[in-house]
């Protein structure tokens, strides 16, 4: 995953660890039988927020970890799809416009330790397409459904 | 009052030269203010998803056959049914069937499975309802499918030819958001006033299996090709599309030549290459080509899928020299041979098919620019423009590292065909490059 840091040009050295910290604003996933599955543990307000682990600028992350949700319970899949969020939300008021921020994720996928694929995920709109509300209508707790964005091109 | 005097002067200066001015040409490009006319192709959720090459090892033992497997995914809350149909590579539709998508689906599909065993996954059928357990192809019929993608004949064309032979099942693949379960397929004019939809909301992979150590012992894989409806949503009457042709076009009926609103693809890439050296380096072309023959078109005219001719080829290797096919003419104003390739194939970078490396480089790579534009020899398209195309680059080195990429389209399907041949063969003047990014 790359995603687009906070920090503004010419920063301080102290300030490179909010590019280390960014938290991502929803992550679902859903197994072959699509059911959902979603992070708690965070802060309730009228809803209850997931707590996602912050993500750098760049990583590799097993879609295992706990950055990700789990798989739902008793499912029998191993495997299914994500949608991903990776909004930053602009920690630092650094960029120019109110808006999402930037990212891209490329897909490995291996098998028997001899196997390896990437590819690029699918991106559900573009940068410029508002930014996408959450949390979703899949977690139970939101009104957003997930889907592509509508295609908006200046 | 000297500013009224220059506005006057300004209106009898312009009726003037508007009344003795001849009538000014139209612009070449259509003009749109609709954001989402675009003809790029990139990878978000589309309409209809595009495997341009697909290879099967019937005849192996399913450990040690090399296999195609791709993936869908319904990224909406709403149901979609996905109609998928596998073509032989002279694009003769060889197979269709169905997969229902709930909301948020996913289905796996190893093509091995299909064309082997003859099992379709669960949530697949030619007719509905959808069943929850897989379901199995009739014998004969899964037999006729496997002659038709192994040797290019088919019950239902006696002796006429719909493919090439060879040893394992190839061709590609489209699959389209549908409004039932049917078996008509693409070819049918039918199929796009009644049966085809256009939501974008489908999104797939592919990987390409290969498992015997002695041959080669790697995967590739890489997106589907997602091309979008523009615009999207509703049914057939609800919208027209501003794109100046479509995907499916030589298939569309006769009065609505753009009823499914898919974006076309471009004719133009640029594709790298490595090949020789010391570490076994190699690559090969996958190339998709849209195919001449019309809708409903009788089993022996697929011959003409076979041999489309290709506009130019031009090598190139580290040192910028370029390479072209000479075609044994001796004369310095004889045009390129137009060397032919079929609706799809997998094609080395070594093979005669393209221009030989320049002579005496020392590199073992370079990249080639290829305009794959079949000339339309048959007269189907509806409009003058370059025939669609595609193309994977695959790249393998020791006989166990490989990968898949696409190559880099040097425009969209909305650009202006183009001239061949080039500056670098040293009888053209059209020097190679990205062509204008026009929208529709």
């Amino acid at each position: 995953m790359w995603r687009e840091g906070v920090t503004p040009g010419n920063a301080t050295c102290s300030t490179y660890s909010n590019t280390r910290d960014m938290v991502p604003a929803e992550i679902i996933r859903f197994d072959e039988l699509e059911n959902p599955s979603a992070l708690g543990g965070g802060p309730c307000f009228l809803v209850c927020w997931p707590a996602y682990g912050a993500l750098p600028a760049a990583s590799r992350v097993s879609t295992r970890s706990s950055h990700f949700p789990p798989m739902p319970a008793g499912s029998p899949s191993v495997g299914g799809w994500m949608y991903l969020n990776l909004n930053n939300a602009n920690a630092l008021g650094t960029y120019s416009a109110v808006r999402a921020s930037q990212n891209w994720v490329v897909v490995s996928l291996f098998a028997e330790s001899r196997y390896g694929v990437d590819f690029n995920a699918s991106a559900f709109g573009n940068g410029c397409s508002a930014a996408v509300l959450w949390p979703t209508a899949t977690t139970g707790t939101g009104a957003y459904p997930i889907g592509p964005r509508p295609n908006i091109t200046p | 009052m000297r500013t009224v005097l220059w506005f006057l002067m300004l209106i009898v200066g312009a009726a003037v030269a508007g009344a003795t001015s001849p009538t000014t040409a139209p612009p070449t490009s259509p003009a749109t203010i609709s954001n989402d006319d675009s003809c790029d192709i990139s990878t978000t959720p589309a309409a209809t998803l595009l495997l341009p090459y697909f290879e099967v090892e019937v005849e192996k033992p399913s450990g040690g056959a090399a296999t195609t497997l791709f993936t869908l995914i319904n990224t909406a809350p709403e149901q979609q049914i996905a109609h998928v149909t596998l073509w032989t590579d002279w694009a003769y539709p060889a197979l269709t069937f169905n997969v229902a998508l709930t909301g948020y689906d996913v289905h796996a599909i190893n093509l091995y499975d299909v064309l082997v065993n003859g099992i379709l996954p669960a949530g697949s059928s030619s007719g509905c309802p959808v069943p929850a357990q897989a379901t199995t192809i009739a014998p004969a019929i899964l037999e006729d499918v496997r002659q038709a993608l192994t040797s290019g004949v088919t019950t239902h064309c006696g002796l006429a030819r719909i493919g090439a032979t060879h040893h394992a099942a190839v061709g590609f693949i489209t699959i389209d958001v549908v409004s039932a379960c049917t078996e008509r397929t693409p070819v049918d004019p039918l199929y796009y006033s009644d049966n085809i939809l256009f939501d974008n909301t489908l999104t797939g992979d592919y990987q390409q299996i290969w498992p015997d150590s002695a041959a080669g012992n790697f995967a590739l894989g890489g997106p589907l090709v997602h091309i979008r409806a523009v615009p999207g949503g509703g049914s057939a009457a609800t919208a027209v599309t501003n794109l100046p042709y479509t995907f499916y076009d030589r298939f569309t009926p006769a009065g609505d030549r753009r009823i499914d609103r898919r974006q076309p693809l471009p004719a133009t890439f640029a594709a790298r290459y490595i090949q020789g050296n010391s570490n076994a380096f190699a690559a090969d072309f996958k190339i998709w080509r849209e195919g001449v023959t019309p809708g409903n078109a009788p089993c022996r005219t697929y011959t003409n899928n076979r041999d489309m001719n290709t506009a130019e080829m031009v090598r190139f290797d580290e040192q910028e020299n370029p390479s072209v096919h000479r075609g044994g003419c001796p004369f310095p104003g004889c045009p390129p041979p137009a060397y032919p390739l079929p609706a799809t194939v997998r094609v080395a970078t070594a093979s005669g098919s393209f221009p030989p490396m320049p002579p005496g480089s020392p590199g073992a790579g370079g990249w080639m620019y290829l305009n794959l534009n079949n000339t339309n020899i048959l007269g189907t398209y509806s409009t003058i423009r370059s025939s669609q195309n595609w193309v994977v680059v695959s790249m393998f080195a020791e006989r166990r590292y490989g990968v898949d990429f696409d190559a880099v389209p040097l425009g969209n399907g909305c650009s202006q065909p183009a001239p061949p041949p080039t500056a670098t063969t040293g009888r053209g003047a059209n020097p190679i490059g990205p062509l204008p990014d026009i929208r529709p």
